[in-house]
């Protein structure tokens, strides 16, 4: 388990982010107004909501792919019960 | 010192100029829109100079300046590439200033009215193409810059001469002897540049949109044959906001409408060798299937 996230930790996209799935289900982009960064992740709109679910459940990989959209300011956590 | 107007639609620009070489090739790049009357009734968006630097210097190894309303984007250059600093002042202009537009650094082509974005870094051919293509039936809207209407994915004309570079500078001569060539700007930054006036037919339609069909990424590459690679919809979204002008400067409204743009078109990464082949399958695979 990463040490950022808890056991009940569940994820949500930021207020005033922009974020887009798009229909062919190649990925999602996000673009944060203020800072201007613009990112992408390719996983599909469903995937990405198991993500946001239960970041518990990802391998090193793909939570690092969420930590960087969590360090971009995109992502914060919605449930922190630990 | 001269004066002259440029009827570019969808803006309109003043010059001023004391360098012979700069009014000769708009005057003979740009046809009917050039006008050395100033109408001092019509609304002019942008005031540009491009002239001598002061000073001793003028005399031995003379220099020029370009000016966009008292502003001075870029570092002076030798004068004999003076028009082409015109040109490339016009594009910063228009990108560093237009915030109704979502602008993409991009050619554009239509057939039909149904248009084709091509955005490229430098030295992928993208000039060579579009000179091409503007010869073989497509309308040339752009080969510098797409302006797109927020919310839809119409592009507007911005019709302007095509600026190429190196060897394809002989090869354009060779291929389009009918058309009309700047004087040759030699060892800029980019290698020896000439610009090559747009078809009639392009300025006739200056004033009609195009529905955006299509986005493809040329590549040229000397000894390959086609290859085509259809690219995902995010792929392709990242690609145009690498090469958009003012994404960040627009925010939300540029966003929704390149989102919007993107799953209305078809994508495509192209590596070619031959320009016949390259029409073709624009033609076949991208403006007739729409």
């Amino acid at each position: 388990m990463n040490k950022f996230i808890g056991e009940k930790t569940k994820l949500e996209c930021k207020e005033g982010m922009l974020m887009h799935p798009f229909l062919d289900n190649s990925g999602l982009v996000f673009f944060n107004t203020l800072s201007t960064v613009v990112t992408s992740i390719s996983v599909s709109e469903a995937v990405f909501k198991q993500w946001l679910d239960y970041p518990q459940r990802l391998s090193k990989e793909d939570l690092s792919k969420l930590r960087t959209l969590i360090d971009q300011g995109f992502l914060v956590e919605s449930q922190a019960l630990e | 010192m001269q004066t002259f107007q440029l009827n570019l639609p969808p803006f309109m620009f003043q010059v001023e100029t004391n360098i012979p070489l700069v009014a000769r090739n708009a005057n003979i790049i740009y046809g009917d829109a050039y006008s050395d009357e100033i109408d001092l009734l019509v609304y002019v968006d942008y005031y540009l100079s491009a002239t001598y630097s002061g000073g001793i210097r003028r005399f031995y190894k003379p220099q020029a300046r370009f000016l966009c309303d008292e502003r001075e984007p870029f570092q002076p250059l030798t004068a004999n590439q003076a028009y082409a600093m015109l040109e490339w002042g016009m594009n910063w202009t228009v990108a560093a200033h237009e915030l109704q537009y979502a602008i993409v650094h991009s050619a554009v082509l239509a057939k039909d009215d149904k248009a084709i974005l091509f955005p490229a870094p430098p030295g992928s051919g993208k000039s060579t193409l579009t000179a091409h293509l503007s010869q073989n039936g497509w309308r040339l809207l752009s080969d510098e810059m797409a302006l797109i209407i927020p919310g839809t994915n119409q592009v507007i004309p911005f019709v302007r001469p095509i600026c190429l570079k190196n060897s394809s500078i002989a090869l354009a001569k060779h291929c389009f002897p009918e058309s009309v060539f700047s004087t040759l700007a030699a060892d800029t930054g980019k290698g020896d540049v000439i610009h090559m006036a747009p078809p009639k037919a392009a300025f006739e339609q200056n004033r009609t949109p195009a529905a955006i069909v299509g986005i493809v990424y040329p590549n040229y590459k000397a000894d390959r044959k086609l290859d085509i690679y259809q690219l995902t919809m995010t792929e392709s979204f990242m690609q145009l906001v690498d090469n958009s002008f003012n994404f960040t400067a627009i925010g939300k409204s540029s966003f929704d409408t390149l989102t919007s743009l993107i799953e209305k078109t078809k994508h495509f990464e192209i590596f070619y060798n031959d320009l016949n082949e390259v029409d073709l399958f624009l033609t076949e695979d991208i403006i007739n299937v729409t």
